[in-house]
């Protein structure tokens, strides 16, 4: 298993995350330990095995009941401002993630957000945009845009503040399969570290390496090869866990 | 989820005069409409004031169309408060509380298609920074209210799509019925937009 915890890296320690369901307690994830420093990461696992927890750990949205989280160094729980400006979040659905009326105005509100001055919002917010492949629509209302064009919109208001690690909630569910080859191409090419979780076997196999989630527990970590291989036949004939005594 | 109705509008690049002109002259314009209607004896002042409007936000490219999409939503209210000032204060009180209204509909659609969203937020921030000396962050009060203006219209659509929804399934969508699921619609927007918020460092 590929877990060298260091400066650089996303590490989760003894993570145990549970939320109230009824009169009990529901078990989101339970005591992971897992520490990713690869440039790029994918997590797969079946609807609501913990994906989208354990990629919210990383930039405070999600608070562990119990161990620690750490974004290269920075425990989230101390200092989840210090922990945000190093992780930028790709929701799945970019309706959510837009707050404002137009691309460009929404890559203004982070970068306002970032401190940058007010003179130079515009062009950086334009650049960033034209980046992504979107600076033609970049003054449309984004109930006008395409669902790729908002993935896109919502994708550089992220990257617009240049953060260090980028955590993408299954990315490519909500795109036809231009836009998919388009974020595709547009991830490959970033510096930042990625971290992405995804049911896209075809975007998990570009990953050097692949995480596995059922019920909140890691169940598999390694090369795509194996793990994704692995991972479909678990879905055909069962999880390892579900066949445990 | 559907745009909702269209009640602000949004801002559309462009040349004109208004485009041109500095915030602080659009809010002393509106200062200038608010004192004009506020002291206004009778319908005919928000009547001419609403002509102007309509004249130059049509001059810095309003369309009919959207003139139309600001004020539709609003004309079942107007209509009513119409008929209960013509029965209970006569015509011309009647004219003069919906011209009123008119008015200040035209005056947001202008400022709204003239102003880009974060000039505006600039505007509100520098207008609210005395409240720093109470402790309160005008940041914060801008992107309230740059929320609201996102936030009105995809409500006003998601109520829309529940009742689609209702009459897809063949049952008359009564408002009543409706409450619930709109009140958890918007929760879980609110809910949403707060998350997105804090992921992007405004917490």
């Amino acid at each position: 298993m590929p877990s060298s915890p260091g400066a650089a890296a996303l590490v989760c320690s003894g993570v145990t995350v549970t939320a109230p369901s009824g009169s009990g307690e529901l078990t989101l994830l339970r005591d992971l330990d897992v520490s990713v420093s690869e440039r790029r990461a994918v997590v797969v696992g079946l609807n609501g095995s913990g994906k989208s927890t354990f990629l919210r750990l990383f930039n405070g949205l999600v608070r562990p009941s119990a161990g620690t989280v750490t974004v290269h160094g920075t425990d989230v729980a101390r200092d989840v401002r210090a922990a945000r400006r190093r992780v930028g979040f790709v929701f799945t659905d970019p309706l959510s993630q837009l707050v404002m009326p137009t691309p460009v105005e929404d890559v203004e509100l982070s970068l306002r957000g970032a401190g940058v001055p007010r003179g130079r919002r515009r062009g950086a917010a334009l650049e960033v945009l034209e980046r992504v492949g979107i600076a033609h629509r970049a003054e449309h209302s984004i109930y006008d845009l395409s669902g790729g064009e908002r993935q896109l919109a919502a994708f550089a208001a992220v990257l617009a503040v240049e953060p260090d690690v980028l955590v993408l909630d299954e990315p490519t569910t909500l795109l036809d399969l231009r836009n998919r080859g388009r974020l595709m191409e547009l991830l490959e090419g970033l510096p930042q570290q990625l971290l992405i979780s995804t049911h896209d076997l075809g975007l998990a196999a570009t990953a050097p390496r692949v995480l596995v989630l059922h019920g909140g527990e890691l169940v598999a970590d390694g090369p795509p090869r194996q793990v994704v291989t692995a991972y479909q036949g678990w879905c055909e004939h069962g999880f390892p866990q579900e066949v445990r005594p | 989820m559907s745009r909702g109705p269209d009640l602000f509008g949004s801002y559309v690049p462009g040349t004109s005069f208004l485009h041109r002109a500095p915030l602080w002259a659009k809010a002393l314009g509106i200062l200038a409409v608010t004192v004009a209607v506020a002291a206004a004896p009778s319908w005919p002042v928000p009547a001419a004031l609403s002509a102007l409007l309509l004249v130059s936000g049509s001059a810095a490219g309003v369309g009919a169309r959207e003139w139309w999409r600001g004020l539709a939503p609003a004309l079942p209210v107007l209509v009513l408060l119409a008929l209960y000032h013509v029965l209970t204060a006569g015509a011309a009180q009647a004219a003069d509380v919906v011209l009123t209204i008119v008015v200040f509909l035209v005056l947001t659609r202008v400022l709204m298609h003239t102003t880009p969203l974060p000039e505006l937020l600039d505007g509100v921030v520098w207008l609210c920074s005395p409240v720093r000396l109470i402790g309160a962050d005008p940041e914060r009060i801008g992107l309230a209210v740059s929320l609201m203006l996102r936030s009105i219209p995809f409500i006003v659509g998601a109520v829309g799509e529940l009742r689609d929804a209702v009459r897809a399934r063949g049952l008359r969508p009564n408002p009543v019925v409706l409450v619930t699921p709109a009140v958890i619609a918007t929760v879980a927007y609110a809910q949403r937009t707060g998350e997105a918020l804090a992921a992007r460092g405004f917490d």
